[in-house]
C-alpha cells in the first residue's frame, strides 16, 4: 500500500498541470455542496429567528404601510420605515373581542448623518405595554430602558463613548442585542419618552418629516397577542372589518411568505449544485479514461515488472483519492472565504432573514462536503482503474501503443 | 551547469493578478459606501483612498516581481505580505468605518480586500517557500 501511495504521489507531481486541473474539479464539487448547503442553512436559521423575533400573532400597521410593504421592509431587510396612524386606531383595537395584549411602536428612520450614509430604523415602544422588545432586551439589560437610553442592534458597531446622536439627542447606549439575522439588527430601541425628544428636537433643527405627527397620540404598528381560546384568523378579519385605514396580518402569514421563498432559494441552489456535479462528474470520468488510455503503457511495465492487477488498479484509485482530497480541501477553503465573510452581502442580496450557523453545524457542513466529493472524485475513477487492471502487458508491449 | 529558474512563474501570474483584482476592485466593485445626503462622506470614504493607494503599491510591486530573480524577488515578496496584511488593517481597525454592518463598506469592500489580501500573503509565502526549496536543491 505504502508502495502505491509513493508511486502515486511522484505520478502526480511529475504532471502538475494534469494534477491542477483534477484537483479543480473535484474544487467545485466540495464547494459547490458546502456553500449550497451553508447558505439554505442559514436562511432556515433565518426563518426561525424571525419566527421568534416577531413574538406576537397580529401585526396592525397603516393600510398605506402595507400596500408599500414598509413593515416587511423593516423586520427583513432593515431599511427605515416612518409610517403613522391616530392614536384612536390603538384604543379601537383594544377593544376588539380576542385581544389579550396591544402593544404600540413608534417608528422613527434617523438622518443619514448620524451613524451611516443610509438612515438607521429607530424603534420606539412603550415598557408598561411591550410583550415584544422587552423580552429580547431583558437577555442584554435588565433593568427598565430610562429617558434618553437606547439599545442597539447586533449589527450596529457600539460607539467608542458609549453616546450616539439623532437629530441631537444625545443617546446613551446602554445595551446591544444579539444577532437576529433579520433587519431588526440594525434597528435603534428606545422608549417612547426619548423618540418624543427626537422629535421636538428635529422640529428645532427645521425637519419637517414629522409635521402634523403628533408623538404623543400616534403610532406606527401595533403588535398584538391574540387571548386564549381565540382565532388568531378570526381576530385579524374583525380587526379589518371594524378599524378602518388599519391592516391586521397574522405573523403565520408573514412567516410562509417568507418560507416560500426560502424554498425557492432551495430549488435554485440544489439545482445549481446538480448542475455542477453532473458536469463535473462527466468530465472526471472522461478524464480519468483517457489519462487511462494514456498510460496503457506504463500500466503494462508495471505489470512486467511483476505489479499484480489489483496493484495497478490501487495505483489509479490512489492517485483520484489524493487529487480528490486536495481539491476537496482546496474547494471548502473558497467557499469558506466566499460564504462567511460576505454573509453580510448574501443576506443583503437575497433580502431574507439570514443567520449562519453555529461552529459544529458549519464543521458538520465541511465534513459531509468533503467526504462526498472525495468519494464523489476516487469512485469517477473506478471505472478507469478496472480497466487499467485488465491491461494485457504482452500485448500492448508487443504492439508498442 | 546551474539550471536558470523561469522568468515568469505560476506565483507572479497569481499575485498579478490578485493585485490588479484588488485595485480595480477598489475603483468599482469593492469601492466603499457613497457620500451622504448632505453631500460629506463618512470615514470609509477615507479607508476606502488608503486602502486605494496600497493597491497601487502592491500592484507596482507585482509588476517588478516580474522582471526580477533570486534574492531582490524574494524580497518583493516580504514587501508584499507586509502591505497585504496592512491593507486588512486599514478598513476598520487604523481607519473607521460604517457604523452599521449592512454598509457597503463592511458588506462588501473589507470582506474583499481581506480575502484578497490573505490570498496575497499566501501566494508570497508559497513563492518564497518553493524557492527556498529551489535553492536548497
Amino acid at each position: 500500500m505504502k508502495f502505491e501511495r509513493t508511486l502515486s504521489l511522484k505520478n502526480l507531481r511529475r504532471r502538475p498541470a494534469r494534477t491542477a486541473a483534477l484537483a479543480l474539479l473535484t474544487a467545485f464539487l466540495s464547494l459547490s455542496v458546502f456553500a449550497g448547503s451553508v447558505i439554505v442553512s442559514s436562511l432556515r436559521s433565518g426563518l426561525s429567528s424571525y419566527g421568534d423575533r416577531l413574538g406576537a400573532d397580529i401585526v396592525a400597521v397603516p393600510y398605506q404601510a402595507t400596500t408599500k410593504k414598509q413593515f416587511e421592509s423593516i423586520l427583513l431587510q432593515g431599511i427605515p420605515g416612518t409610517f403613522y396612524m391616530d392614536g384612536q386606531y390603538y384604543d379601537k383595537i383594544c377593544g376588539i373581542d380576542g385581544v389579550e395584549l396591544a402593544a404600540p411602536q413608534f417608528y422613527l428612520a434617523s438622518t443619514s448623518a448620524g451613524c451611516c450614509s443610509v438612515p438607521v430604523q429607530i424603534i420606539g415602544f412603550d415598557p408598561a405595554l411591550d410583550f415584544t422588545v422587552q423580552p429580547w432586551i431583558r437577555d442584554s439589560y435588565s433593568t427598565e430602558l430610562g429617558d434618553g437610553d437606547v439599545i442597539i442592534g447586533s449589527d450596529l458597531t457600539l460607539p467608542a463613548d458609549g453616546t450616539l446622536k439623532f437629530y441631537d439627542t444625545a443617546c446613551h447606549v446602554v445595551a446591544q442585542l444579539d444577532k437576529t439575522g433579520t433587519g431588526l439588527d440594525t434597528a435603534v430601541y428606545c422608549n417612547m419618552n426619548t423618540i418624543k425628544t427626537m422629535i421636538e428636537n428635529a422640529q428645532a433643527l427645521g425637519f419637517t418629516t414629522f409635521d402634523g405627527v403628533d408623538p404623543d397620540n400616534a403610532v406606527s404598528a401595533v403588535l398584538i397577542r391574540v387571548a386564549e381560546g381565540y382565532d388568531a384568523a378570526a381576530v385579524t378579519g374583525d380587526i379589518n372589518v371594524h378599524v378602518r385605514h388599519v391592516e391586521a396580518e397574522q405573523t403565520t402569514n408573514m412567516l410562509s411568505g417568507i418560507a416560500g421563498g426560502l424554498a425557492n432559494v432551495s430549488r435554485i441552489v440544489g439545482g445549481l449544485t446538480v448542475m455542477v456535479w453532473l458536469l463535473a462528474i462527466v468530465i472526471l470520468v472522461i478524464a480519468f479514461a483517457m489519462i487511462s488510455r494514456e498510460r496503457t503503457r506504463e500500466f503494462a511495465i508495471l505489470r512486467v515488472m511483476g505489479a499484480s492487477r489489483g496493484m495497478v488498479s490501487r495505483l489509479l484509485l490512489t492517485e483520484s483519492a489524493l487529487v480528490s482530497l486536495a481539491g476537496a480541501v482546496m474547494g471548502l477553503i473558497a467557499g469558506a472565504l466566499v460564504v462567511f465573510p460576505f454573509s453580510r452581502a448574501i443576506s443583503g442580496s437575497l433580502g431574507m432573514p439570514y443567520l449562519t450557523p453555529g461552529a459544529g453545524a458549519v464543521a458538520a457542513m465541511a465534513a459531509g462536503s468533503l467526504l462526498l466529493a472525495v468519494l464523489a472524485g476516487s469512485l469517477t475513477a473506478a471505472f478507469a482503474a478496472g480497466r487499467a487492471g485488465r491491461t494485457d502487458a504482452g500485448l500492448v508491449l508487443r504492439e508498442g501503443t | 551547469m546551474e539550471k536558470k529558474s523561469k522568468p515568469v512563474g505560476v506565483c507572479d501570474i497569481v499575485m498579478l493578478a490578485l493585485a490588479l483584482v484588488l485595485f480595480i476592485g477598489l475603483l468599482t466593485f469593492l469601492r466603499p459606501c457613497g457620500p451622504k445626503d448632505d453631500g460629506g462622506w463618512m470615514t470609509c470614504h477615507w479607508a476606502g483612498q488608503a486602502l486605494r493607494g496600497v493597491a497601487g503599491a502592491l500592484l507596482l510591486l507585482a509588476v517588478v516581481r516580474l522582471f526580477v530573480r533570486g534574492g531582490v524577488k524574494t524580497g518583493l515578496d516580504m514587501g508584499m505580505a507586509v502591505l497585504a496584511a496592512l491593507a486588512i488593517c486599514v478598513p476598520g481597525r487604523l481607519i473607521g468605518l460604517c457604523m452599521m454592518d449592512a454598509m457597503r463598506c463592511r458588506a462588501v469592500m473589507t470582506p474583499g480586500v481581506t480575502v484578497l489580501s490573505i490570498l496575497m500573503i499566501a501566494a508570497a509565502a508559497a513563492d518564497m517557500l518553493l524557492r527556498r526549496k529551489k535553492d536548497i536543491a
